[in-house]
């Protein structure tokens, strides 16, 4: 039995515009007083009328333009017709026919993902289930979210994980959203079915995924609970029909929650308090002109410079962190000097909080330079000095005496006075000369740990032989 | 009777001291006392005394400073019940304002009543409503039309000296026909929509009633402008609509579209609506006889969108921010929620929603045309007289078919004037309309004002025997 | 192309969508109110709609769009937005619950 299994993402982005999709009520909506922030559009009131928000739709076609969409320059919104008891108005007001953005595509790790489509539609209240009753707070009514849907060309529960990490990372890098799992800024509903041998299983669509760990896990679970199932049953996909589950994140299972239901009728028409949008080419060229390089064009920057997989990932991480690495390597392509920016990027200075102003490219150069002359921990600690106190680490290391000794002659000297000192070292040596590290830490102290490790190995292992 | 008096004669009064605001504000209550009871004109009467302090307060910095007027139930006003004479918003107080309302009362305008009408705008003779129907003034057996019943029936009874009503599909031109006064149904955008209770958000527009085409004119410079909080207002400039209505209609050219005026159109109410023809031929117009075959579909394309967008708007009636359940709704209401849905439904929408806006397009082509070969369009506002209490209620078809005239205008966004053109043999009003194209607002009212300068109709009152009772037959 | 016949299932179904709930009575009754009004609309089978855009609106605008700032005139209180609400609780309006969406 071969079994393929067949992934699609759904993701809901909250883009962190300073006011609401519809109206100009203050769009934040985290730890703030239930329903005070308000107003009649977006409660819903009799009378009330949309006007959207303009910044909304830009960013709608840049997020679009970044995941490598074709723009419609003629877009629309429309009604999605159904009633829930945090949906305001009894519809939602977004994009169906003419969203922003069309068939764009993402690389993964070398495959490329197939997007669907990049549009813009607005938030539903919150709802809280205590007792037999439902509490609810109509400050995220509105805010705006921006929906992205994959093909389902995902195959795997880490592809689907990578997938939304780098649509984390890309939303981020354009500053349209915190993107925040945790914090509901970014939802995200994976659709998954199987392809085993020649035929499909029914479509599941998992809700409540609140974490990436879940995404993958729930995922898991699926394709292991649909392997089972059509082993018993072996019922195949129907056309149009797609079953929900959630996911319980403390039991790890994927519960149903509605049963083979058709696409709901929502009865989609344009919306009609809602002129059409028209974006010129020139307008989206501008907007195209405010995309930062990307995460993915980084990574393959970073790898021309020799640097690994895995360094390359965590500088691409956030736009601020690889601007500070762009900063401190400058025009230089030489290999060793950007392993190590990097090495100091993601080891002491990662300890702290640091800002791109504060940063002085000169002083990572100066301790390039210097390198051999300062052991790796010493050099560490002086970066971190160094941009606390804003001074020249060469200066710090001149001033607290840091410097290696490299000169042979004191070094032998002492190399000899070890040797004396320590006969047994030395016999255990002559048997096995793996032992010689007892003898280099032995004369690292003696020198007061600022000799050359590397100096010091080859004076033992001369005196030794 | 000063409520007989014009805009501008009340308005030159108050600024000659020759009676004051409070005086028409107790000459209004006194009318409502006398008279409500009988029409039912009224669903919130707004507490005398607060209409007084408000009289003796306000500044007369525009012309409708000081002048009592009413507003159709379906507009929001701050801390004022607000019920679209449905019970489902029977407890609603409106937490904000429309915007026309706010202009008006920036202008210094003093609400005295929110109005009855169809609820919802449902309808076309108030007669669908949870607050009693509202009677003719001319006949209290008769309704007096809708759904701006209330409104129309305020003025002609002289309970206030302009309204607010609201037309999406004759709303404003059927009850102003049959209560002897004027209305206008605006450019679609000309009216801020912000804070009307939606009925079809494509078709709605919000337009002033009054005694004449002059007063509508000065109520319109006010209310008429681009709203930030109405995406679909228009940001084209607002004339100043009572200084352009001396032109003579010697230039113009009235086209009469033989289609308006076939079977089923009551013989009575075509002649004093052709007779309008006439009367501007002899003030120098032109007539045109021409054809706009489309008129058949009128009613279909309007009844196909106007529900399928009310089923959308009405959907947020559930009871939990406001208002009751949706089990409050009229069968007339849950009719049209249930039409609507049906069009829009999987299946069914390109057959009959997106039909009705591709037959809409065509219309749309079919006005421009017809007003290419003339200035405006004479066509009658209802099929039929004013009819008994009850009797469209009985009969969902009939009631239907009764919008006939109105409905065609409203999905193209044209602007109509409705004006008295005369009475039948019993005393019952008839009403005629003028339709221009988009934003000829100024054309109507030039022409409207015209007309009621060689005519009487819209001077007479169903009060001039000084009580309802005996106004009728002889006039 | 139209059904002439709305049937009871029918008027059923789109209740059920509308959240509108009818007694069997209502139903019956409905169903054949509304028999006509869509017999009537089968008159728009005899125009050609061949090629012909869908007018969805008639103001002919395009990007009535606000700029992105917090408008605090219109915002409401907490005592506002509740000042309407038939049941509320700690800041909250209340309902009872039912299935998930």
């Amino acid at each position: 039995m071969t079994i393929t299994p067949i992934i699609g993402l759904e993701v809901h982005v909250e883009l962190k515009t300073k006011s609401k999709m519809f109206c100009g009520c203050d769009a934040s909506h985290f730890h703030v007083e239930p329903n005070t922030h308000t107003c009649p559009v977006c409660l819903g009131l009799p009378g009330a009328l949309p006007v959207p928000n303009q910044v909304a739709c830009e960013w709608c076609i840049k997020l679009g333009l970044a995941l490598g969409c074709t723009i419609n320059q003629d877009s629309f919104f429309e009604r999605k017709n159904y009633f829930y008891p945090d949906l305001a108005k009894g519809y939602q007001i977004t994009q169906l026919q003419k969203p922003f953005a069309v068939n764009g595509k993402l690389d993964v790790d070398g495959r490329l993902i197939r997007i669907n489509r990049v549009h813009l539609e607005e938030d539903t209240g919150k709802s809280q289930h205590v007792g037999g009753e439902t509490l609810l707070d109509f400050n995220r009514s509105g805010v705006p979210l921006v929906e992205i849907v994959s093909e389902p060309d995902l195959s795997s529960p880490e592809e689907a994980k990578k997938f939304l990490i780098k649509i984390q990372q890309i939303v981020r890098y354009l500053d349209i959203s915190d993107a925040d799992i945790e914090k509901g800024s970014m939802r995200c509903e994976p659709t998954v079915n199987l392809k085993i041998d020649n035929v499909f299983t029914p479509l599941v669509e998992i809700k409540n995924v609140a974490s990436l760990t879940g995404v993958l896990n729930a995922i898991q679970f699926e394709i292991d609970r649909q392997t089972k199932q059509f082993q018993e049953d072996g019922i195949t996909k129907a056309t149009g029909e797609k079953t929900t589950r959630g996911w319980d994140a403390d039991k790890s299972v994927t519960f149903l929650q509605r049963e083979k239901e058709g696409s709901a009728d929502y009865r989609y028409f344009p919306e009609p308090d809602i002129p059409p949008i028209v974006f010129t080419k020139d307008q989206i060229e501008a907007i195209r002109a405010t995309i930062p390089e990307l995460p993915n064009a980084k990574i393959v920057k970073y790898k021309a410079l020799s640097l690994s997989d895995y360094d390359a990932n965590l500088l691409a991480e956030n736009l601020a962190f690889s601007a500070i690495f762009e900063k401190i390597l400058g025009g230089s392509t030489n290999p060793d000097f950007a392993k190590f920016i990097t090495n100091l990027l993601i080891g002491p200075l990662k300890t702290i909080e640091i800002t791109i102003d504060k940063i002085n490219p000169l002083y990572f150069q100066n301790l390039f330079d210097k390198k051999s002359d300062l052991s790796s921990s010493v050099i560490k600690q002086l970066i971190l000095e160094s941009y606390q106190t804003g001074t020249d680490p060469l200066v710090l290391a001149q001033k607290q005496n840091l410097f290696q000794v490299s000169d042979t002659g004191a070094l032998q000297d002492l190399a000899k006075k070890v040797l004396a000192a320590n006969p047994q070292a030395v016999a255990d040596y002559k048997k096995n000369p793996q032992s010689i590290g007892f003898l280099i830490g032995q004369l690292m102290k003696a020198s007061g740990g600022s000799a050359n490790p590397q100096v010091v190995r080859e004076i033992l292992e001369k005196l030794l032989k | 009777m000063l409520l007989d008096k014009s805009i501008l004669e009340l308005a030159a009064g108050l600024r000659q001291d020759e009676f004051t605001s409070v005086d028409l504000v107790n000459e209004c209550y006194d009318n409502i006392a006398k008279y409500n009871d009988k029409i039912n004109a009224f669903i919130t009467i707004l507490p005398r005394e607060t209409a007084i302090k408000h009289a003796q307060s306000v500044k007369l910095t525009s012309p409708l400073s000081g002048l009592p007027f009413v507003i159709k139930d379906c507009f929001n006003t701050s801390g004022i019940t607000t019920t679209a004479a449905s019970h489902v918003l029977k407890n609603y107080i409106a937490p904000y304002d429309a915007t026309v309302y706010k202009k008006l009362l920036t202008a210094g305008a003093i609400l005295i009543g929110k109005m009855n009408m169809d609820a919802w705008g449902h309808g076309g003779s108030s007669e669908n409503t949870d607050f009693g129907p509202v009677k003719n003034p001319w006949d209290t057996t008769r309704v007096a039309g809708g759904s701006s019943g209330g409104p129309a029936a305020a003025i002609s009874a002289r309970m206030a000296v302009f309204a607010i009503g609201e037309d999406t599909g004759g709303s404003i031109r059927n009850p102003a026909a049959w209560c002897n006064i004027t209305g206008l149904k605006v450019t679609y955008g000309r009216v801020s929509r912000y804070g009307s209770i939606a009925y079809a958000s494509s078709f709605d527009t919000v337009g002033p009633m009054a005694k004449t085409a002059q007063d509508c004119a000065i109520v319109l410079e006010t209310i008429a402008g681009v709203d930030p909080y109405d995406a679909t207002s228009s940001p084209i400039s607002v004339p100043s609509y009572s200084t352009l209505l001396n032109k003579k209609v010697s230039d113009l050219t009235i086209g009469i579209p033989d289609e308006f005026f076939q079977a089923g159109l009551d013989p009575e109410v075509k002649t004093a609506v052709l007779k309008v023809a006439e009367d501007l031929k002899n003030a120098g117009a032109k007539i045109k006889n021409l054809s706009m075959p489309l008129f058949d579909y009128g009613l279909a394309i309007y009844y196909l969108i106007g529900p399928s967008e009310t089923s959308s708007n009405l959907a947020r009636y559930d009871g939990i921010r406001y208002g009751q359940g949706r089990e409050f709704f009229t069968d007339e209401t849950t009719r049209r929620i249930l039409i609507g849905t049906y069009a829009l439904s999987a299946g069914y929408y390109d057959a009959y929603y997106k039909k009705a806006q591709q037959v809409r397009t065509l219309f749309i082509e079919e006005y421009k045309k017809a007003l290419t070969k003339c200035s405006v369009l004479l066509q009658p506002i209802t099929p039929t007289q004013p009819p008994k209490i009850g009797e469209l209620m009985s009969d969902p078809l009939q009631n239907f078919l009764a919008d006939i005239y109105t409905t065609s205008q409203n999905p193209i966004g044209v602007p109509s004037l409705a004006f008295p053109c005369g009475f039948t043999k019993t005393g019952l009003p008839i009403g005629a309309q003028l339709v221009g194209p988009m934003f000829s607002e100024d054309l109507l009212l030039n022409i409207g004002y015209q007309y009621q300068q060689l005519t009487d109709n819209h001077l007479k009152s169903p009060l001039s025997k000084g009580d309802l009772e005996g106004l009728k037959p002889k006039l | 192309m139209f059904s002439n016949v709305i049937s009871e299932a029918d008027v059923l179904k789109v209740a059920k969508l509308a959240h509108i709930k009818l007694s069997p009575e209502k139903i019956v009754i409905f169903a054949k109110q509304l028999e006509p009004i869509l017999e009537y609309f089968a008159k728009l089978n005899q125009v050609n709609v061949e090629g012909v855009v869908p007018t969805y609106q008639v103001t002919g605008q395009k990007n009535i769009l606000r700029q992105d700032f917090i408008d605090t005139k219109r915002m409401f209180t907490q005592a506002q937005s509740l000042s309407n609400a038939p049941q509320s609780k700690n800041g909250f309006f209340i309902t009872k619950s039912i299935s998930k969406k």
